[in-house]
């Protein structure tokens, strides 16, 4: 099955090479491709019901990797890092002042914009993005209708967006 | 609404029809991207603010309703290709194959949840757990306590090492804690082999196994499946615990050291412990559901004998 995947990805390479380049790989485009062929090679077999969109998919969350470790690597080891990246066994974790006191306050705007968009909203965000249940799983568990979990998620993401844009 | 507000909703779009496993409007998704550079910022920060409110959303508020049962994790629809990046994705073919264990460490009252390849696990607070890159069909629970839901593959039993001991399945969700008190399995779903090479005790859905270290023999006992990994909600249960075993539980989930007299270490407690909510108001209760004293002094709790 990898072979086969390999092959849409050969067949399909500028477009995914199009897609990371769109999605901020920068010069790096071409190493990502790299990482996709190797995760693809490695990828357990199995039948994949739409396998170009199984490649962007990938390609997407490899990005989102990069992206996360960049971030990372301006704010390293602050308060609230949630990394994925392997920790290293005898480096300490302990962040400089500065960039505790830039996290603690951009946590703090967070916390206050999840505060001001409601109980009921704020609940159905933490089992989207920590419980990771769908939405319509969400709107089975709180009793709720799928549109209004659509609204709430929606209104969670632009509070968090803009507490975390602004900076005062 | 300005420009840079309607990019904003847009990208808010983007990253809420990518949690959908079926997404695959990709040459949409490209097209919009393309079509101006800002687009990909803006769907950066979106990402990047969710993430950074992880943290502020794994507190509980007391008034969020507790769930009738607990959430049947979604499993991924294909490969590593897990919707939307809900938790951290380690693909073991993402990293180049350097042979070096990959270390997740969760401080005191953090949950996290690491997807791999064979499994996904939950972590409870003041855990750290190993796995090995090139071996994703082990993983090493150094300390703490950690939820698995492995995926059936009969071929390759997943493999988790605790101390010198070793739990083993085919398939299943089962929660390992590790700690002073001894080691703890718990299994909610299919079948697991403790220390297949030794002792190779089997447990099924509802049995738990006992290692404590204060004692000589294993003790399997049940516990409703239900309740297994029911940390990950805040909230505990016990049959016949010790008290010493409640107490690193509740260090764990809080965050805060609990301490526990030896005389009454052993004093057994039945019942279900919900902590989420305000810390100072939960030790408040907690003398009176325990049915023992609580002694505060500068940040560390001890539990005494009922003065």
């Amino acid at each position: 099955m990898s072979e086969g995947l390999q092959a849409i990805l050969l067949a399909n390479r500028a477009t995914l090479l199009r897609f990371v380049a769109a999605r901020g790989a920068g010069d790096d485009a071409e190493d990502v491709l790299q990482e996709l062929w190797i995760k693809v090679s490695a990828a357990p077999s199995g039948p994949i019901a739409n396998p170009l969109s199984y490649l962007f998919r990938a390609a997407e969350n490899l990005m989102r990797d990069r992206h996360r470790a960049s971030r990372q690597s301006i704010l390293r080891d602050t308060a609230w890092d949630e990394t994925n990246s392997p920790a290293l066994p005898g480096v300490s974790d302990t962040p400089t002042g500065e960039r505790v006191l830039i996290a603690r306050a951009e946590l703090a705007r967070i916390e206050a914009a999840l505060a001001a968009i409601g109980d009921r909203a704020r609940s159905v965000f933490r089992l989207h993005r920590i419980e990771g249940l769908a939405q319509r799983d969400i709107a089975t568990r709180m009793g709720v209708s799928l549109s209004t979990v659509e609204a709430d998620m929606r209104k969670a993401y632009r509070a968090v967006a803009q507490a975390r844009e602004k900076p005062e | 609404m300005t420009d840079r507000g309607d990019i904003r909703e847009a990208a808010i779009n983007w990253v809420m029809a990518q949690a959908d496993p079926a997404f695959a409007d990709w040459d949409g998704f490209l097209a919009w991207l393309e079509a101006d550079p800002a687009h990909a910022s803006a769907y950066d920060a979106v990402l990047a603010a969710a993430d950074a409110a992880e943290p502020a959303l794994r507190v509980v508020p007391a008034s969020e309703p507790a769930p009738a049962k607990p959430p049947i994790w979604r499993r991924q629809a294909v490969g590593g290709a897990l919707a939307a990046g809900l938790v951290a994705v380690i693909g073991f073919g993402y990293f180049n194959l350097r042979p070096a264990p990959v270390v997740f460490e969760t401080g005191p009252g953090e949950h996290r949840t690491i997807a791999l390849d064979t499994a996904t696990i939950a972590l409870n607070g003041d855990t750290r757990l190993v796995v090995d890159r090139h071996d994703p069909h082990h993983a090493t629970l150094d300390r703490g306590e950690a939820l698995f839901d492995v995926k059936h593959d009969e071929a390759h039993p997943f493999a988790v090492k605790v101390g010198d001991d070793e739990v083993q399945d085919v398939g299943t969700r089962f929660d390992v804690t590790h700690d002073h008190t001894g080691t703890r399995v718990a299994v909610a779903e299919g079948m697991v082999v403790y220390n297949p090479k030794a002792e190779a005790v089997r447990l099924g859905p509802g049995q738990t196994l006992d290692a404590a270290r204060s004692a000589a023999e294993l003790r399997v006992a049940t516990a409703a499946t239900s309740d297994i990994g029911s940390w990950r909600e805040d909230r505990l249960s016990y049959r016949q615990a010790p008290l010493s075993v409640v107490a690193a539980d509740l260090s764990r989930g809080l965050g805060l050291p609990i301490g526990v007299d030896d005389r009454i270490a052993e004093k057994p407690f039945t019942g279900v412990i919900a902590y989420g909510g305000d810390k100072a108001q939960f030790l408040g209760r907690l003398g009176p559901l325990l049915d023992v004293g609580v002694k505060q002094d500068q940040g560390r709790v001890t539990l005494t004998r009922r003065p």
